[in-house]
């Protein structure tokens, strides 16, 4: 049998859900939207929609003491907010970040240690993008 | 509701305990709570126990922590139950414990709190604290709690105009204070001029998650403390009772959400301020009547952002009133007379009781010299699960004879 545990780490989207009733865009996806509109897990599904592109820096660190599972001297962290109003945190790959400064999020995996598979935002500079 | 009273303390010193076993350590305690209250541990000795803690399970591979506890206590078969709400499970259990009282359940309860969070590496332990986070929208990423403290001091540094030097004096006084506690994790004095405005300064006192330097930043400590509440109306009341007589005023929690970023402001917190709004209401009491308080520093910057949320100074202005110091023992509203999280160290399962305890020996007037509060008639205290998403705010009282 084949150890299937690295495809965790190859599905590298994030996904936010549309709630149907007040059209709130919601990330991480919860269970019950602020409007009272209950996910029924059973029912029709929500419209998800991948969140990714151009946001604005709200806040950021940089961090020197990195949990287990990470290999780093350092790694800096941002909060960002995309123009649909989905908040994220990221690894902030910026030498010099500004509060408000304009990045781009893309999404790459991640594993670090035991349990941290999966996808995670990359918040680049604008001129610094990947093609 | 039944008034419950705290009648007995007890406190293990703060620090490192990597080499005891987390019951017996949480046993001592206890056992220091019952002698305060001239109480023999034994089977009817109390009618119920609520341990508290967070990483028995994960950290010291130990659980069951409550029902070990009755037994080498010698107290089975009262009822035991462990109480788990992050780093506020602490005054939870007084919270659960208060309840069982004013309920009607039970007439003594015995809260303890404890953690050892030196058996792993600290990084290790950060990880284990980092797992209360959400799984995938802010562990996965890499944050942790030192993590979001570091970006909510940006924010608030940015709005407010804190600066390096006025969250350094909350350092500097919580580590004053922490010297003349016996039981406090760092007896070590530090000056403004040791940690703030100079190269050697800084090299002294390092970013550890940009703009918080490691003098924002609580110690990793093991340690318990433990506290016996009784129904004051009781007759057990009246043989337990052997010191100046401190109730529980106003005891409430509240929630926030579990990711920071959907905070529509996150500087704001909500979990601080309605479970402080809660406990004032049920203490019939204001911000204006507190004596003195104790605040969930794990970060310098949250002893500010609390007293603020808690009504003891106008948003943006507890920087100011810090380095003033007016939040110093002889000031006009002392805070974390004990030296706080930050000097006195953080067992997360022991800081909530561990603060509670504080607010009583102030009350009583039985603190150590040079760190007593000048006649306190009512003390609060914010313990701080999360970043802020689950939180309890105490108020105890002096009764006056
Ligand atoms: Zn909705």
């Amino acid at each position: 049998m084949i150890d299937t545990v690295d495809e965790r780490a190859t599905d590298i989207s994030i996904r936010a859900a549309v709630c149907p009733v007040c059209g709130r865009i919601l990330y991480p996806i919860p269970l019950v939207c602020s409007c009272g509109q209950v996910h029924d897990l059973d029912g029709p599904p929500w419209e998800e929609r991948e969140i990714a592109g151009p946001c604005t820096l709200l806040t950021w660190t940089r961090l020197k003491a990195l949990p287990d599972g990470f290999t780093e001297n350092e790694m800096i962290l941002g909060m960002v907010e995309f123009s649909n109003g989905v908040r994220a945190i990221g690894l902030l790959d910026s030498e010099s970040p500004k509060l408000g400064m304009e990045l781009e999020a893309e999404v790459q995996p991640c594993n670090a240690g035991e349990y941290r598979h999966g996808p995670r935002y990359v918040l680049k500079e604008t001129s610094c993008v990947s093609s | 509701m039944r008034q419950v009273a705290i009648v007995g303390i007890g406190h293990t010193r703060f620090g490192k305990h990597a080499d005891r076993r987390l019951v017996d350590l949480m046993g001592e305690a206890a056992l220091a709570a019952m002698s305060d209250c001239e109480l023999s541990p034994g089977p009817a000795a109390v009618d119920q126990v609520l341990a508290a803690n967070m990483g028995g399970g994960i950290v010291n591979h130990e659980t069951g922590i409550a029902s070990a506890l009755a037994s080498t206590l010698n107290l089975t078969p009262v009822p035991a139950e462990l109480v788990e709400n992050g780093p506020a499970s602490g005054a939870s259990a007084v919270k659960l414990g208060h309840a069982m009282i004013a309920g009607g359940m039970a007439e003594t309860v015995l809260v303890v709190g404890g953690e050892i969070m030196k058996a792993v590496s600290g990084s290790r332990a950060t990880d284990f604290v980092a797992t209360l986070l959400h799984p995938d929208a802010e562990y996965t990423v890499g944050v942790t709690l030192p993590a979001f403290a570091g970006m909510f001091t940006r924010l608030y540094m940015d709005r407010y105009g804190l600066t390096e030097r006025q969250l350094a004096a909350v350092a500097v006084k919580d580590h004053d204070n922490a010297l003349l506690n016996p039981y406090a994790h760092l007896h070590k004095q530090v000056t403004l001029k040791d940690i703030c405005g100079s190269p050697e300064a800084e090299q002294k006192n390092p970013l550890v998650a940009d703009p918080l330097r490691l003098y924002g930043v609580c110690p990793v400590s093991d340690g318990a403390a433990a506290v016996l509440l009784c129904a004051a109306d009781s007759l057990r009341f009246k043989a337990l009772n052997t010191h100046p007589t401190v109730v529980i005023s106003g005891i409430a929690s509240a929630t926030d959400t579990h990711c920071v970023q959907d905070r529509l402001d996150p500087l704001i917190l909500n979990a601080v301020r309605n479970s402080a709004e809660r406990a004032y209401r049920m203490a019939e009491l204001t911000p204006e009547d507190i004596s003195f308080a104790e605040l969930h520093d794990a970060f310098v910057i949250l002893e500010l952002a609390i007293a603020e949320e808690i009504g003891l100074f106008a948003r943006g202005t507890a920087g100011e009133a810090a380095i003033a110091g007016e939040t110093a023992i002889d000031g006009s509203i002392p805070i974390n007379p004990s030296g706080g999280l930050k000097a006195k160290g953080h067992p997360l399962g022991a800081t909530g009781v561990s603060q509670i305890y504080e607010l009583v020996k102030q009350l009583r007037g039985e603190a150590e010299p040079g760190r007593q509060v000048n006649n306190p008639l009512h003390g609060i205290a914010v313990n701080f699960g999360g970043f802020g998403n689950n939180v309890v705010t105490t108020i105890c009282s002096r009764e006056e004879p």
